[in-house]
């Protein structure tokens, strides 16, 4: 009698350890208030920018990344700088900016710059409230925030460019921001006036989807659907299942390099 | 365009002739924040503890200075940046306070529940840090 209720003492605590060891391997780290997307570098969400803005940003912060990551930056740990800007609905405190930057991991050598664009929505249009800036561990070293904080009074705050035109303000800013970049970090020089020039022709111009609207906006029939819901279920775990994640990854997806923040943000 | 690289000149210009006093109180803000930064990375709280009393101080004397000579400093927006640097450097240490206080509740909570308790008996909790100053707002020179 008493074996036997040492043996289901046992059998329960047995039961208990796994029950609790499978509860602990299925939690996980809390997602991002944003999701990244495959572009990175711009995230437009509420598609509140214009596409010409979209791809400005996703060009040059691409140019600067595989600039910065020439063998002498390396070598000095200054190498991966990358600049990415996002879009919100809602307010400044609605979400830790730097978990979110810590999350997405901007920057190679922590040397990464987020900018979070705050809007309302309204029944038409949107409406800007604040922009958020926060800056990469290393990043400080050669942007303080008393810089950008001027850099933002200059350049997105510059009372000759239309209140409602937050596009030009933004990158009036964005580009600021890589000149000086380029200059204090790199020792180069960027003609701000150029590429703002550049885009001040191509302002209105569509230069097609994004890759990751290009996917949202796949539209196939139901049955379509349903066929790849099942071969999902069938070869997401498998080795098959690659070929799955290959046919949704199209063109180059750029992620961040691990850099984190140590809380140094700013809004204006 | 032109009116923009005007300001820019008139900027740098600007800094390049600001006081003494600005300078060695930047120099200080900067070094407090490094330090700052290498006291919480080297878990050293009372280092860190004075280093953001270090930060507060610097931070005070240059509101007090920009607020005694607005004229010197308003017009190239230069209080603007000296409030975005305060207002960073206090989320530095704001975001290093509540990391540390969200690990120390997480770890006061595991030793605490069972059946980790039954195995950690002995293990004393972590009380959580907090600096009475950072949420209220900067004494003024007029006060």
């Amino acid at each position: 009698m008493k074996r036997a209720f040492s043996k289901s003492r046992a059998l329960f605590s047995g039961i208990f350890v796994l029950i609790l060891t499978l509860l602990i391997a299925c939690s996980s780290a809390p997602s991002p208030a944003i999701k990244a997307t495959e572009e990175f570098y711009i995230n437009d969400r509420p598609k509140s920018l214009l596409n010409s803005t979209r791809w400005t940003i996703l060009t040059y912060s691409e140019e600067l990344y595989d600039y910065s990551r020439a063998e002498p930056f390396v070598n000095d740990d200054i190498s991966g700088t990358q600049i990415v800007v996002a879009t919100y609905i809602g307010n400044v405190g609605d979400f830790s900016s730097t978990d979110l930057f810590n999350s997405w991991g901007i920057g190679d050598n922590d040397m990464g710059i987020l900018m979070i664009l705050f809007f309302e929505k309204g029944e038409e249009d949107f409406g800007f409230k604040n922009i958020v800036f926060e800056i990469g561990a290393r990043m400080a070293g050669y942007l303080s925030a008393h810089t950008a904080s001027n850099l933002v009074a200059e350049h997105f705050y510059d009372p000759e460019v239309l209140d409602f035109d937050y596009d030009q303000k933004l990158i009036n800013l964005y580009f600021a921001v890589q000149e000086h970049i380029y200059f204090n970090v790199y020792n180069d020089t960027f003609d701000i006036q150029e590429y703002l020039e550049e885009y001040e022709e191509n302002k209105y111009e569509y230069f097609g989807l994004l890759p990751s609207e290009q996917i949202n906006d796949l539209i196939f029939p139901v049955w379509v659907w349903v066929i790849i819901v099942i071969v999902s279920l069938l070869f997401g775990v498998t080795p098959g299942g690659i070929f799955l994640f290959g046919f949704f990854r199209r063109g180059g997806r750029n992620k961040g390099g691990g850099g984190r923040s140590g809380g140094y943000w700013f809004h204006k | 365009m032109n009116a923009r690289y005007d300001k820019v000149t008139q900027y740098i210009a600007a800094i390049e002739s600001a006081n003494e006093i600005i300078i060695d109180l930047l120099e200080q803000i900067t070094d407090a924040r490094t330090a700052f930064a290498d006291a919480v990375a080297s878990h050293n709280p009372e280092a860190a503890d004075d280093e953001a009393e270090k930060l507060d101080g610097a931070f005070i004397q240059l509101v007090s200075y920009m607020e005694d000579n607005p004229d010197d400093l308003n017009p190239i927006d230069l209080y603007e940046g000296f409030m975005g640097e305060f207002a960073a450097s206090t989320n530095v240490v704001l975001y290093n306070i509540e990391s540390f206080n969200q690990s120390a509740r997480e770890y006061n909570v595991f030793i605490q529940t069972f059946p980790n308790n039954m195995f950690l008996q002995g293990k004393t909790t972590f009380e959580t840090y907090s600096v009475a100053n950072y949420n209220t707002t900067l004494p003024t020179f007029s006060d």
